[in-house]
């Protein structure tokens, strides 16, 4: 059996299309187990995973815990299948165009509350891919439950006047302890280091074969 | 489908106010906290425009 070795200390480079490098940054989601969902501002589904912190903000101490791993799907379209119900979940996705609508509206709080994916389920998959149509990056992550989560890269839209000068968002993006993964808007991802992760700029070398 | 506009508004205060991801996660959760609450701003939907964001930030960081 052939044994790999991803040097996370080792950032790969960000370049346009580079999947292989990105691939490489969510091989540390692996493993984590998930905790809970979050719906933030704006609509943001956020998913937690990894050992839990309280909040930093004394505003929210004492209320909100935190997953040492945040996938936060932006505003982008998402399809989950959950594995511990015969239940699937969409947003911003038409299963069916051609057919009757079916399913019903969800609140946040029922989404938060639906233990969807199984609580301490385990990221067995997290796979990027391209999706040429949209020019983007799309995820889909596998839990241990038989969950499965696809994001797909919102289709980009001329701003309106109201957000000239807003920042532009990610496709979707990964915080973790050793910085913030960023996949989009485009076929672009980057990865910005937190201030306490010591981690190389420098290109991935491809491990030795042996 | 979530609402671009206002998480792209949340973006633009983290970088005014040089929050890490962290603080930006924690920051977009409270506002969705004081939405929930029944606080509305004066912006479409009661959504909260980027003035008001603004001085959230100090609310938020319990600065006064």
């Amino acid at each position: 059996m052939e044994t790999n070795l991803i040097d996370l200390r080792r950032a790969p480079k960000p370049s346009e299309g580079n999947l292989a490098g990105l691939s490489a940054f969510l091989a540390q989601l692996v493993g984590e187990p998930f905790r809970f969902a979050r719906v933030s501002y704006g609509d943001e589904l956020t998913l937690h995973f990894g050992d839990t912190r309280p909040a930093r903000s004394p505003k929210l101490r004492h209320r909100l815990l935190y997953g040492a791993y945040i996938l936060g799907l932006r505003s982008s379209p998402w399809v989950l299948k959950s594995g511990a119900e015969p239940v699937v979940l969409t947003t911003g996705v038409v299963l069916d165009p051609a057919g009757p609508a079916f399913g019903r509206p969800l609140t946040k709080e029922e989404l938060e509350k639906g233990q969807f994916i199984e609580p301490e389920g385990r990221v067995v998959a997290a796979t990027p891919f391209a999706v040429k149509p949209v020019e983007g990056f799309g995820l889909q992550l596998r839990t241990s439950d038989g969950s499965t989560l696809l994001v797909l890269p919102a289709i980009q839209e001329p701003d309106e006047p109201e957000d000239e000068g807003l920042p532009k968002l990610a496709d979707w993006e990964l915080s973790s302890p050793r910085g913030l993964l960023s996949a989009g808007p485009g076929l672009e991802w980057s990865f910005k280091p937190s201030a306490n992760a010591s981690i190389q700029a420098s290109s991935i070398q491809d491990p030795p074969k042996t | 489908m979530s609402k671009k506009r206002d998480i792209r508004q949340i973006e633009a205060i983290a970088k005014e106010f040089e929050m890490d991801s962290d603080e930006r996660h924690e920051f977009g959760d409270y506002i969705e906290d004081c939405k929930r609450r029944g606080e509305t701003g004066a912006g479409t939907a009661g959504d909260f425009t980027y003035s008001e964001l603004r001085v959230k930030v100090g609310e938020f960081r319990d600065e006064g």
